[in-house]
């Protein structure tokens, strides 16, 4: 009874770490996804926030910012 | 949007006057500058903000997402970049207006503001109206906020607290507010931990946390 216990507690760490994996895979492909619309060709997109600061310092041009999602449409 | 006016020549020919910034919120856990957003006090998507070299937001878009009306959001975040620039070279007038554009941007808490006000000197009938309408909507949110915390951390001393999520997130969230308005730093770490503990569950608070995250380092690091 115990060792079916333990083996059951084993299995579900299994799958948490499994589902926590796909978790993770499935926010990089929806961010892949997003980055690769049309839409960012279309302009020269920073992505990184602090090049954008960067740039903006150096270049003395104020920053356009355009706050988007990738987990959901 | 993104597959009509950010795909048009004139959002094209618009752009090229700017530092274009995409933000993709993500939920990646760990993921540097995730919850930027929050650090504009902004929940909702799409968001699009001007800001300025240091990162301070000087513009919101608030009109039709079109390249026409971008422009005249751009108009606003040139002239709020004006007022800087010579309120920094000391004009007085200029000095009473971009605090004042600040103000309105969200970057002041009440205290801050009213310290700013202080050094400002004598105001004219129509500024010091102007500064009034935005300290009552900061105190509005302050007292609110440090009510319901208040409420809720008293609550939480007595043994009381929700056993459904939603409202546990809630009642920790206004725990967590009441304590940054106060800059009460253990309490917000308290708060803080509660709401960690749920995220490991609960993706959709991960934004959340992380930007609180960072805002509790800003408070720490101010405090030093």
């Amino acid at each position: 009874m115990r060792s079916g216990l333990c083996l059951g507690a084993a299995a579900l760490a299994v799958l948490l770490g499994l589902s926590t994996d796909a978790y993770a895979q499935s926010m990089e492909e929806r961010l892949e996804q997003k980055l690769a619309k049309e839409f960012v060709k279309n302009a020269e997109w920073n992505l990184d926030y602090d090049a954008a600061l960067a740039k903006a310092k150096t270049s003395k041009r104020p920053i356009f910012a355009y706050f988007t999602r990738s987990y959901s449409p | 949007m993104e597959g009509g006016a950010l795909l048009t020549e004139e959002f094209k020919k618009f752009s090229q006057n700017y530092v274009m910034f995409l933000h993709v919120t993500t939920q990646i856990e760990g993921r540097k500058h995730d919850g930027l957003l929050g650090k504009y006090g902004r929940v909702a998507f799409p968001t699009f903000l001007f800001l300025d070299d240091s990162g301070s937001a000087i513009a919101r878009h608030r009109a039709p997402r079109t390249a026409d009306e971008f422009a005249k959001t751009a108009q606003k975040a040139d002239e709020f970049l004006e007022l800087k620039a010579r309120a920094e070279a000391g004009d007085k007038d200029a000095k009473v207006k971009y605090t004042l554009a600040r103000a309105q941007m969200g970057q002041f808490k009440r205290a801050e503001l009213e310290a700013e006000i202080k050094k400002l000197g004598r105001l004219g009938d129509e500024d010091a109206k102007a500064f009034k309408g935005i300290l009552a909507g900061l105190m509005m949110d302050e007292t609110s906020a440090t009510a319901l915390g208040e409420a809720f951390a008293k609550m939480e001393k007595d043994g009381y607290v929700p056993t459904e999520e939603q409202k546990r997130i809630s009642f920790y969230y206004n725990i967590w507010r009441c304590a940054e308005f106060k800059g009460d730093v253990a309490q917000m770490e308290h708060a803080l931990g509660k709401l960690r503990k749920i995220a490991e569950t609960n993706a959709r608070l991960g934004n959340f946390v992380r930007s609180a995250e960072a805002k509790l380092a800003e408070v720490k690091g101010k405090s030093k």
